[in-house]
């Protein structure tokens, strides 16, 4: 469905003085169905690849295509449902007229809007909110209603900056079912954010951009099936002896006695912990030390 | 291109109404008032320039109701960052902003009317309604379509607007007082809209004057939505 080919983008200055390279030859290829997470840090591109998916953007070289067409003729004909990563609406426009708005030119047909809306508003929790305008909300809320606008519409095309900005706990939690609800065979959804954790919990793969280049695409889910060698924390009690002896390399964490840093595939710590446990210590958690993902993330843009 | 959002249209008229219409209601009570306490009536019927007196209240009242529809047209929503969530939607820019402004149009052309016949109602004159129709109409093709190209490219439209107005005018006086205008000057009087050639209180222009004013409005207005065409609508990541 998005094929994007040798994408570069290159903001210059009115006089052409000053240019500033936020993409250089990005080429990624999502298929319907799947949910793929854009990762890195702060100017990395996310942003600008985003904008180019939307065609708000000319690219500088390379191509964009959705389902064939440029952005901005797939994105007039079909449309998209986006959540940008600075929400804006007018300040004046209640939450419902917002919505009712946005269910219009995303052509819900006239009979379906009242429905329609009133669905967004149970499923984003913005019942309370309704007859409140834009500029009366809080940062959380304004986030939700974004969510809610951009989902009113019913678009083969989901795009996510930075979602879960400014939500609390409860409603982050709340976001990634909606996520998982709003999966469909025929349906992209691209997903920018900085919380790795989120977009492993979500994405089927993970696009990681540093200083505007595709460094890794990571397939979110491989940690879970333990081909992957990873860091983990072991705190354990009576089992000093033990550890050392079933898990090589393993290191005592500073200022713990009974936590250690082990690093392995995890059938193999599996088997050593289960061994462990047999041999009578007492193991209070066991944790990866960070996720795959995060690993990738660092290995990616040169930290360690 | 996708044709216009017919659907929005009670929402973007609700948009005018609250917006500029607001402004337009209170100059336009304004205007009837003086029209008609300017217009001189002696024996109940009306003495001296009463009608031309009229029209040019009426002609200036509608130069602010285009300025008032018009002004931050398309840069409002540009400025605010509203435009992403709104072309986001199957929408095209040109198709949206031209219903926009047609709408604009019409609410000029219903406080246009409102004020002249107000004001010739308080006094008992007359009012050519084809002429004020006409008039009005060519009126915000020239401004609003100036206005409206204008806020393709910057929040100040409107006040770029007055400016390229009131010089027009400041040169049309100097010309017609026989000041001689150097090169730049006579330059700049030919190339900017042809103002003088549209008033409430003159005659509709005809003929080769009439296909000036209107061709001039119609490519200001054809180079506006050609911008939106062509130009990316988002100027960086996040702008």
């Amino acid at each position: 469905m998005i094929e994007i080919a040798h994408l570069s983008k290159t903001y210059r200055s009115l006089l052409g003085g000053r240019s500033v390279p936020a993409l250089d030859d990005l080429t990624l290829a999502i298929q319907p169905g799947e949910v793929v997470g854009v990762a890195g840090p702060n100017g990395a591109g996310k942003s600008t690849l985003i904008s180019l998916l939307l065609g708000f953007l000319a690219p500088t070289a390379g191509t964009v295509r959705l389902a064939g067409h440029t952005p901005r003729a797939y994105v007039e004909r079909r449309g998209a449902a986006y959540l940008p990563e600075l929400m804006a609406l007018p300040p004046r426009w209640t939450v419902d007229a917002a919505l009712r708005r946005h269910a219009v030119l995303a052509g819900v047909p006239a009979a379906a809007v009242p429905a329609r809306v009133d669905r967004m508003v149970e499923w984003l929790g913005l019942e309370e909110h309704r007859r409140k305008q834009v500029r009366q909300l809080s940062k959380g809320t304004l986030q939700r209603l974004g969510l809610a606008q951009a989902l009113v519409g019913d678009s083969d095309l989901v795009v996510l900056d930075e979602p879960t900005h400014g939500l609390d706990p409860v409603w982050t939690q709340r976001f990634r079912d909606v996520v998982r609800e709003l999966r469909r065979p025929e349906r992209c959804i691209v997903m920018a954010s900085h919380n790795l954790d989120e977009l492993e919990r979500l994405a089927d793969r993970v696009a990681i951009l540093h200083q505007g280049r595709l460094e890794r695409v990571v397939h979110a889910g491989a940690a879970d099936t333990g081909e992957a060698s990873c860091v983990y924390r072991l705190a354990a009690t009576r089992a000093a002896e033990a550890v050392a002896r079933l898990f090589p390399g393993a290191s005592l964490v500073e200022g713990r006695d009974n936590e250690w840093r082990v690093v392995g595939r995890l059938p193999e710590l599996n088997r050593a912990l289960a061994e462990l446990i047999a041999l009578g210590a007492v193991v209070a958690s066991f944790a990866p030390e960070s996720s795959r993902l995060e690993a990738e993330f660092r290995a990616a843009v040169g930290e360690r | 291109m996708r044709g216009l959002p017919v659907r929005y249209l009670p929402w973007m008229a609700r948009d005018v109404a609250r917006g500029p219409g607001v402004g337009m209601l209170v100059v336009g009570a304004m205007s009837a008032y003086l029209a008609s306490g300017m217009t001189i009536v002696s024996d109940g019927r009306i003495a001296g320039p009463g009608t031309e007196v009229l029209l040019t209240v009426t002609d200036f009242a509608a130069t602010v109701f285009v300025l008032l529809a018009t002004a931050g047209m398309v840069s409002a929503d540009f400025a605010g960052g509203w435009y992403r969530a709104l072309f986001a939607r199957p929408l095209s820019a040109p198709a949206y902003y031209f219903q926009r402004w047609l709408v604009g149009g019409l609410a000029v052309l219903i406080a246009t009317a409102a004020v002249a016949l107000t004001a010739a109602a308080r006094v008992g004159a007359e009012v050519p309604i084809a002429a004020l129709v006409g008039g009005t109409a060519l009126g915000y093709l020239l401004l609003g379509g100036l206005v409206f190209l204008l806020s393709t490219f910057t929040r100040y439209d409107w006040l770029v607007a007055v400016v390229l107005f009131a010089a027009h005018g400041a040169l049309g006086v100097a010309r017609s007082f026989g000041f001689g205008l150097g090169a730049v000057a006579r330059t700049l009087y030919a190339v900017l809209p042809p103002f003088h050639l549209v008033g409430l209180d003159q005659p509709l222009p005809s003929g080769a004057h009439l296909l000036h004013a209107a061709g001039y409005g119609i490519a200001l207005v054809l180079g506006a939505l050609l911008v939106l065409r062509r130009r990316p609508l988002a100027r960086g990541a996040r702008e």
